[in-house]
């Protein structure tokens, strides 16, 4: 810079430099050790809503903005008193007293005397509202893209899930027809044989007893390939949900003894009626009771709750052809289950309701008990999720849409629940 | 003692073979086998049973269009029918107290003891 440039510039006057604080549009401040406003340009005068300039003498952003933004300033401000280091660029998100919020890029440095000391800082900030609404927008946008896409994609797999639980199913019960006539032939045979058989030989008295077995085994499949091929025959009453719980804990109860399995029951008293087949749903009890019981071999504890509640958001299962959905304000009553086994390991969790998927020991399990189960609450137009508790152990919720509502809560807490 | 007669009309040969032995086996039963449900009208005119056993699920002609040339015959249409099929579940039957639709099923695979009873409840008297 000439001399004449300086003499404009930080002359008497300072013709050049009031020509930038007055006109530029940023905002120029300065300030002292307690980060006090020395000085602030016009532009940013009016941003504050003062008269001129002048008025900001004295404040701190603990006057002017809101008490978030006031203190990270201020922190900021510290820091550069304390290393002389300047902050450069830095996005700040400005609060304001009332609640609107505002976005500049700001540079910060610290302000020396002619003898090099730090006697304050200043800075000069550029709005970037509209910049960083865009982008978030922009951010908004992607994310709500990521997750019609996600939704899409759950409900490719659910639907293609169906259309291949339906082929299954399909193709069980022509199957089932066709094995259950030469099953028919083996067991009435092998009736014929016990009681025709001359001298009671045990070792032939052992392998007839190991045929019989077999085909009493194919017949199991068989029937739960019909099971779960022809569900659909529901008998809907209204029934109490706790009752079933009871019933089909009453089925599990010498298991339950058995594998020294402690039984925790939290029934909420009366519970709203469901339209369900109290028949179909025991069975889906007693399935998920019978699996936590196995995951239990050595005892822990089995606990069984049920409540209702008023649902506070709307449940939509993408992938479903069925009326399974719920909606905010729809009355419920679920049923809850947990044991204190060794979880179910993510791949295994992600296959757990396809037919014919199972990790028990040929012929310990046909694989199809969790996909009848899912198939009887499909069709209940309830909702099924199993999934491990972060303390251990598994947890199986299901859920049905109530018939009438008895004074339940409409939010859903954990303290509503027995 | 005259011997209860029981007309087994299923297309399965082998499941045909092993009713009238056990059947016959057992006791006082003599069994007629009808495998061609097309000739069951006629098979059950000369064997005259006390009771007739009868698929559901058969070639050429089912058990059901059976059931009513059965049922349109002045003489046979008194004879018992019991429906023994793989098409209804045990389940089914048990809900059912037996009786479908006015009919009376076995689901199979039935045991002998099952049959025999089954037949002792229904047979013409």
């Amino acid at each position: 810079m000439n001399s004449e440039s300086q003499k404009l510039a930080f002359g008497k006057d300072g013709f050049l430099l009031q020509n930038l604080l007055q006109n530029i549009p940023d905002y120029i401040y300065f300030k002292d050790r307690q980060s006090r406003f020395v000085l602030i340009n016009p532009a940013l005068a009016r941003i504050f809503g003062l008269e001129s300039p002048e008025d900001a003498i004295g404040k701190t952003d603990f006057d002017i903005f809101a008490q978030e933004h006031a203190a990270q300033a201020f922190a900021d401000e510290r820091e550069i008193l304390r290393t002389g280091m300047p902050l450069v660029g830095k996005d700040e998100k400005e609060t304001w007293p009332n609640g609107t919020v505002s976005w500049v890029t700001t540079t910060k440095l610290p302000l020396r005397n002619k003898e090099g000391e730090i006697v304050g800082t200043f800075g000069i900030s550029r709005d970037i509202t509209e910049r960083k609404r865009a982008e978030e927008a922009l951010k908004q946008a992607v994310e709500d893209l990521q997750k019609s896409r996600e939704a899409l994609r759950s409900a490719h797999q659910q639907l293609m899930h169906a259309e291949r639980l339906e082929t299954v199913g399909r193709m069980a019960a022509g199957v089932a027809h066709e094995v259950q006539n030469p099953l028919q032939i083996l067991l009435m045979s092998l009736d014929y044989l016990s009681q025709r058989l001359p001298d009671r030989d045990p070792l032939l008295d052992g392998v007839l007893n190991e045929m019989r077995n077999a085909t009493n085994r194919a017949d199991t499949i068989i029937r739960g390939l019909l099971d779960f091929s022809r569900p659909d025959d529901l008998e809907l009453k209204a029934q109490d949900l706790n009752a079933l719980v009871n019933n089909a804990l009453a089925l599990v109860k010498h298991p339950l003894s058995l594998h020294r399995i402690e039984l925790q029951t939290r029934l909420a008293p009366e519970l709203p009626p469901l339209a369900l087949d109290g028949m179909k749903i025991e069975q889906v009890l007693v399935n998920l009771f019978t699996n936590a019981i196995h995951a239990m071999p050595e005892g822990g504890a089995l606990t069984v709750k049920t409540w209702a509640e008023r649902l506070a958001e709307t449940h939509r299962d993408l992938g479903s052809r069925e009326a399974g959905h719920f909606y905010a304000g729809d009355t419920v009553v679920r049923v809850e289950i947990e044991d204190t086994g060794g979880g179910i390991p993510p791949e295994v969790l992600r296959k757990i309701f396809d037919p014919f998927f199972t990790t028990q020991a040929t012929g310990q399990g046909t694989g199809l008990g969790l996909a009848i189960v899912k198939r009887i609450i499909d069709l209940h137009s309830g909702e099924i999720e199993i999934d491990n508790r972060p303390e251990g152990g598994v947890r199986c919720r299901l859920m049905f849409k109530a018939l009438e509502s008895k004074g339940v809560e409409a939010t859903p807490r954990a303290s509503n629940r027995p | 003692m005259k011997k209860r007669k029981v007309l087994i009309i299923d297309d399965e040969v082998a499941f045909t073979n092993i009713v009238k032995l056990t059947l016959e086996g057992k006791a006082n039963y003599e069994v007629g086998i009808e495998n061609d449900p097309r000739q069951a009208i006629a098979t059950a005119r000369k064997f005259w049973p006390d009771i007739i056993i009868l698929d559901v699920v058969m070639p050429k002609l089912d058990g059901g269009e059976v059931h009513t040339q059965l049922m349109a015959d002045p003489i046979l249409k008194h004879i018992p029918i019991i429906f023994l099929t793989a098409i209804v579940r045990q389940k089914e039957v048990d809900e059912h107290k037996g009786m479908i639709g006015g009919s009376f099923y076995i689901a199979k695979p039935v045991s002998a003891a099952g049959l025999v009873s089954a037949i002792e409840e229904h047979i013409r008297s």
